[in-house]
């Protein structure tokens, strides 16, 4: 489409190159064009033509193919132009290569629940790991995690509750060793069963739900060691800052001992029976709010210390093969997968998009540079 | 959609292109290039590629002819760029006389004031000159050739035509 109107010719001007084409042609012209007429036939008579030797050699060539391409090319391309173009490909090069590394860095960032965990997926749980996150007693044999580096002081002082809950699949005649083998994972990084239900099947549904405790600096290991007794159906993970709830009790812990400073101290000058009751009865009631206070410290710490894992087995899709891969595994699996592709697709039409128009303009502009360059040989 | 024409038939039609336009492109390249040999050189060349590319042809781009005309053009202009810069490094005479095949004395008037008339002509004018009565290309084939609309190349050639006639007169 053109978005200029083209003028309209001038009726001379198109009769006069009507004669010229007629004339060509060998056609009759009005009298009043008979000079411009002969003028174009004796152009055409007079055009140069080719020494027979060059017109033989150049049909033979073009008999056999042009086998000896570009040999007698008068212009060897010069070596500017040639490293112009080396530049043009490398500098394209590199930028689809980085398209395509951005491509699959972005489209390799999603993912569902099922997948396995990799060490870098707990990074962010990690910043948030508490100086009181480690086991409140030592486990013997096991080695705890090392703190994480780079962590920013203030950081490192926050009170993190973790938890997790993971769905495991298996066929149902292996849904109680699947759970004997969390029991063992929990020993095994030093936690602790805090409830389990198994099922057979027997007139109920069979699957197993267990509620564990482990050591929050080893629930990363232990959920990649759970994670590996069945097919994951679902895994979550959450993180919930609870450094708030550390202050009001420990403010009244430190309230209620020094009250019970000052009443020891009383009791001490406390002459009469009398005294020495009231100020005992007042101990007490101060013994009791520090025993209490301690108690919710305490739960506190253990909730900071042991974070807490629900898992839950569940027959599997088919149960008789031996807990292979099943058809419901696959479509679970191709539905991720073209989960993934099309949000590949979306990332890439968002980047693809803008990157055509601009590479499309660029082009054309390429090209109306390289033919205003040919064509300044006109000019010179 | 264009679609490439196949090989074997594309090597058919390229036959047939070049016989009918050898003798054309050549006319061309020679009066824009005014060197025999270097005329007979891009000639050879434009062919070549021409048939290299013979795969990339688009029918609804154009006509062959002008699909030729285009590779013969670039292959023309480019090497009157390179003669341009290495012209007063290497000394490499232009062939002045490349366009006259016979003796002087064997030309007519006529033909003289319009060889006279030609050389007078800007070089654009003159490759429109070429373009149209040497190589016989329509004025669509002269629109694609030169990337604009048939109405401006048929006005150019018209208005270039027109000089000629003036300075052949003037010749006269």
């Amino acid at each position: 489409m053109r978005l200029r109107r083209e003028p309209e010719m001038d009726p001379s001007t198109r009769r006069e190159l009507e004669a010229l084409d007629a004339a060509l042609a060998g056609r009759p012209v009005d009298p009043r064009d008979e000079e411009l007429a002969s003028l174009a036939v004796a152009l055409r008579d007079d055009r140069p033509l080719p020494r027979p030797e060059f017109a033989l050699d150049l049909d033979l060539r073009a008999r056999d193919g042009f086998p000896a391409a570009e040999t007698a090319s008068p212009a060897p391309r010069p070596k500017r132009a040639l490293a112009f173009r080396r530049r043009w490909a490398l500098a394209l090069g590199t930028a689809a290569s980085l398209f395509i590394v951005a491509t699959a860095v972005l489209t390799s960032g999603g993912g569902d629940q099922t997948r396995r965990p990799s060490p870098s997926a707990s990074e962010p749980l990690r910043d948030l790991e508490s100086s009181d996150s480690a086991p409140a007693t030592a486990q013997p044999g096991i080695a705890p995690a090392p703190p994480p580096a780079g962590v920013a002081p203030r950081v490192r002082d926050r009170k993190v509750e973790r938890g997790a809950s993971l769905t495991l699949s298996t066929p149902r005649d292996q849904i109680e060793d699947v759970a004997d083998g969390a029991v063992r994972v929990t020993d095994r990084h030093g936690g602790f069963v805090l409830s389990s239900s198994v099922s057979s099947g027997e007139g109920r549904e069979p699957g197993a739900t267990l509620d564990l405790r482990i050591p929050s600096a080893r629930l990363q290991p232990a959920l990649a060691d759970l994670s590996e007794l069945a097919h994951v159906r679902a895994r979550t993970q959450e993180a919930r800052d609870i450094t708030a709830a550390f202050t009001s009790p420990r403010r009244r812990l430190s309230d209620a001992l020094a009250e019970r400073r000052g009443l020891l101290r009383q009791l001490a000058r406390a002459v009469t029976p009398n005294e020495t009751a009231a100020v005992r009865a007042r101990l007490r009631a101060v013994n009791r709010r520090i025993d209490r206070s301690q108690a919710e410290l305490r739960r506190l710490r253990d909730r900071v210390s042991f974070a807490t894992v629900s898992v839950a087995i569940e027959p599997g899709a088919d149960s008789g093969d031996g807990g292979g891969w099943s058809l419901g595994d696959a479509a679970d699996d191709a539905l991720g997968v073209l989960r993934a592709l099309l949000g590949g697709a979306l990332v890439a039409l968002a980047v693809l998009v803008p990157a055509g128009l601009l590479g499309g303009a660029g082009w054309l502009a390429y090209r109306g540079w390289v033919r205003r360059r040919r064509e300044s040989a006109l000019e010179m | 959609m264009d679609r490439p024409l196949s090989r074997s038939k594309g090597v058919k039609e390229f036959e047939e292109l070049y016989r009918a336009s050898r003798d054309d492109v050549y006319a061309y390249v020679a009066t824009m290039l005014r060197d025999r040999f270097a005329a007979e050189d891009v000639t050879a060349l434009a062919f070549e590629r021409a048939y290299r590319k013979r795969g990339s042809f688009r029918p609804g781009r154009g006509s062959p002819r002008a699909w030729l005309f285009g590779i013969a053009r670039n292959a023309a202009l480019d090497e009157l760029r390179r003669r341009s810069r290495t012209a007063p490094a290497d000394g490499e005479p232009v062939d002045e006389d490349a366009v006259s095949f016979e003796d002087e004395a064997e030309i007519g008037a006529r033909r003289m004031a319009v060889r006279a008339g030609l050389e007078s002509l800007q070089p654009r004018e003159r490759e429109l000159v070429a373009l149209k009565f040497f190589a016989g290309l329509s004025n669509t084939e002269l629109a694609a050739v030169l990337g604009t609309s048939e109405t401006n190349a048929a006005t150019r050639v018209h208005r270039a035509i027109n000089k000629l006639r003036e300075a052949c007169h003037e010749t006269a």
